[in-house]
């Protein structure tokens, strides 16, 4: 029913025939940084991504659809590491493998976990939309709805649609670090955050729920701490 | 988010299932026009089986009271719970909806 992108929908553009998966173990520099990536043909979908972490605690998990190997984006044991194109981050559902990693992976309490997650998700949507698609705030609501056709008309321009998206999120003893980075324009944090209105908007509620937020490089990098 | 459409005319009913989220701009955009096409002056949104509500949700269901309140009408949420009672209690949309 929806009619933006499905995952049915982009595995029929990149021809399900040759659909594969591998899994590639990478070269650590160390036991400690010895990982696991998963490496897709074509861009994975949800299931591909929650398969990963189930089957091979593959945390390292790149879509290769960018065409550009390894990025240094290393995920040390404990860590989930995503490394998206801008299109593929839009069509699968990051709630749910970060939810599956939390879930499997971790033994955060349900409360902490469910935090986490919608802050991230708020990040995340933040840097697909206004970093790496470019897409201007819409100043009122109604026209909000007509946000799915703006969406689909910049993933048409290849050049943001394939700009990259990261999601770090690591587990230490006494706290859990997300990371978001995003290769677009970035987004003005400090303008924003002063721009909280009675509206519920995500930085109000990443601001409810995250202990410590950091932005850097333009407002590319956002580090979110969770103290557990 | 999946929706279905209970029942239509002056009251319309909606059960959401999943997630309602950023991507689903244009699902909602279906269910305000549907809320057009019967001139309905009310309309309930099931909530029960929703997961996770994102800000983009929680504004898409302001998108529908905007426009009920035009008519003098109203939207009715039932059944949030979890993650997505949390946030409605987050934008204080008791103070916004009538909620079942």
């Amino acid at each position: 029913m929806p009619s933006v992108p499905s995952e049915k929908l982009e595995k029929n553009q990149t021809s399900s025939d040759s659909f594969v998966k591998t899994i590639k173990k990478t070269s650590g520099k160390g036991p400690a940084l010895a990982k696991r990536a998963a490496l897709f043909d074509v861009s994975p979908t949800t299931q591909d991504l929650i398969d990963a972490i189930q089957n091979d605690n593959t945390l390292l998990i790149e879509d290769t659809n960018l065409k550009r190997g390894l990025l240094g984006f290393e995920a040390a044991p404990g860590e989930l590491a995503l490394s998206l194109t801008t299109l593929t981050a839009y069509i699968i559902d990051i709630i749910a493998v970060m939810d599956h990693f939390l879930l499997h992976k971790t033994y955060l309490h349900p409360v902490l976990c469910e935090q986490i997650l919608t802050s991230t998700h708020e990040v995340v949507t933040n840097a697909i939309l206004w970093s790496n698609l470019e897409v201007d705030c819409p100043n009122n609501r109604q026209k909000s709805l007509n946000f799915c056709d703006l969406i689909k008309d910049r993933m048409k321009n290849k050049i943001l649609a394939r700009r990259l998206l990261k999601v770090n999120v690591h587990i230490n003893p006494e706290a859990v670090d997300v990371v978001v980075i995003s290769s677009g324009k970035g987004f003005d944090w400090h303008q924003a955050v002063t721009k909280i209105s009675s509206d519920v908007q995500g930085l109000a509620i990443i601001h409810s729920f995250a202990d410590e937020i950091i932005a850097e490089n333009e407002g590319k990098i956002l580090k979110l701490r969770f103290y557990t | 988010m999946i929706y279905t459409l209970k029942s239509a005319g002056p009251k319309i009913e909606v059960d959401m299932k999943g997630r309602l989220t950023f991507a689903d701009y244009s699902s909602f955009r279906e269910i305000t026009q549907i809320v057009t096409d019967n001139n309905s002056k009310c309309c309930l949104f099931d909530l029960t089986e929703l997961e996770f509500i994102d800000s983009a949700g929680l504004g898409m269901l302001l998108i529908a009271r905007d426009k009920l309140h035009s008519v003098n009408g109203n939207v009715i949420l039932k059944g949030a719970q979890g993650q997505v009672k949390k946030m409605l209690d987050l934008g204080r949309f008791d103070s916004l909806f009538n909620i079942e």
